[in-house]
């Protein structure tokens, strides 16, 4: 099985949505390097939040999709990964619970795909122990990875969150129904990244 | 005492507004009310009901209790307490305290059966709705099918809600998504009339504008494939 690696900017992406809507469920897709998805160890450089009303409807879902492969495939970037942060991920962290036809979607279009389970409250990460649930796309359906070899970019990451959670940061972050609702928001958080990119 | 009062604005304009801030309430809470209870005045019963819902969903669970205690020392026995109470339990992880819930609604139910309030927080449990009037409880089970997957029960429940509220471009957005997520060619038709609909009461609703080129798209496409099919099948003559 190949390792995971998550970049300090894709994994405060994917918390910091989580933050921003505490009562919601919300789910997000993960960019990797195009070049790493065949080799040994697989790179998530960022992450890409899409809704927190209704994730399980898919129109609005095919737009973003469309939008994002325009916007990674420019940059050398392939989209390889789901991920969901659960509203209440201590009732509903199932895989089944959480499964989405964006992450089949995935699947077929990158050969080796993920889908990441988020498990983030304010409490858990101040205690340092974020919890990722990884499961792998093996044989047309997603399976669990037992021990997941995940390794984060640098150290600082989870530092990194705390601090942009201090400041408030989640307020900054901009999801897909936030561009819908505005245009004028920018989902690609170009802004935010510069500030993420400070503290790694 | 200046920040004391401002707060306390602060806090009512949230209420005021329906804003779901729950993070700044908790914040808040813990910035400037949580050692002055005994000063809140009049405000302090409805904030604490405001503190105790943000807590709950912050997943501060301790905040929520204390908050709960608070409101009982004033109303031991206080209906609009004890669903609070429950819904405290609720949030929790441990399958005891879930259990809990259930048994608070219930009594306050045999001991109330008009207490609506209680009611619809059991059927939140249980997802069954009793009222048909209730356009809260349709909308959160249309939400509940969604997560279900279960698009034809949701449809219907949106339906329901369109009949309460004819005029809200959101509703027939959301009937239009349903449809679409159901696919097949009489649901993308469907769902193509709907976001017509819900862009002509909002011109301005972008998922509307997508949704028709969306459904328009797939409609084209799926005509042409009935008219490639039909050629292969039928040769010119007819």
């Amino acid at each position: 099985m190949a390792s995971i690696k998550f970049s300090g900017k894709a994994f405060c992406k994917m918390l910091l949505h989580a933050l921003k809507y505490p009562h919601c469920s919300v789910n997000g897709v993960l960019l990797a390097k195009t070049s790493s998805i065949n080799s040994k160890e697989i790179e998530f450089v960022d992450a890409i939040p899409l809704f927190h009303i209704s994730i399980n409807l898919t129109p609005m879902a095919e737009i973003a999709l469309m939008q994002i492969d325009e916007f990674a495939s420019k940059r050398g970037l392939t989209i390889a990964g789901y991920y969901v942060a659960p509203e209440n991920h201590l009732k509903d962290n199932s895989l089944e619970k959480v499964h989405h036809r964006i992450a089949d979607k995935i699947a077929f279009n990158c050969n080796s795909s993920y889908l990441v389970i988020v498990k983030g409250t304010n409490t858990s990460i101040h205690m340092g122990k974020v919890a990722l649930k990884v499961a792998q796309h093996v044989d047309g359906s997603y399976k669990l990875c037992e021990k997941p070899s995940i390794s984060f970019g640098t150290d600082d990451s989870i530092n990194a969150c705390i601090t942009l959670l201090q400041s408030t940061a989640y307020n900054k972050l901009i999801d897909f129904d936030n561009h819908l609702d505005n245009l004028s928001l920018d989902w690609t958080n170009s802004d935010l990244n510069k500030e993420i990119e400070c503290l790694l | 005492m200046g920040n004391l009062t401002r707060d306390l604005e602060q806090l009512k304009r949230y209420r005021d507004n329906n804003d779901r801030k729950s993070r700044e309430t908790v914040q808040i809470w813990e910035e400037s009310l949580s050692s002055n209870i005994e000063n809140l005045g009049k405000e302090k019963h409805i904030v604490l009901e405001q503190v105790c819902i943000a807590a709950v969903d912050c997943f501060r669970l301790n905040i929520a209790q204390r908050c709960v205690q608070e409101l009982y020392k004033d109303f031991p026995s206080s209906s609009r307490v004890r669903i609070l109470e429950s819904m405290v339990y609720e949030a929790d992880e441990n399958v005891e305290n879930y259990n809990k819930t259930l048994q608070i609604l219930n009594d306050i139910i045999s001991q109330d059966s008009t207490n609506s309030a209680a009611k619809k927080e059991k059927n939140r449990n249980t997802e069954s709705p009793c009222f048909m009037a209730d356009v809260e409880a349709w909308q959160e089970l249309s939400e509940m099918y969604i997560n279900e997957h279960d698009y034809s029960k949701a449809a219907f429940c949106i339906e329901e809600l369109i009949l309460h509220n004819p005029h809200n471009h959101l509703l027939h957005q959301r009937y239009a998504d349903i449809k679409y997520t159901q696919g097949g060619l009489e649901n993308l038709e469907m769902a193509r009339t709907y976001y017509y609909q819900a862009l002509k009461l909002n011109p301005n609703n972008i998922r509307a504008l997508y949704g028709i080129y969306l459904t328009t798209t797939a409609l084209l496409n799926s005509q042409k494939n009935m008219t490639q099919k039909k050629e292969r099948f039928c040769p010119k003559s007819c």
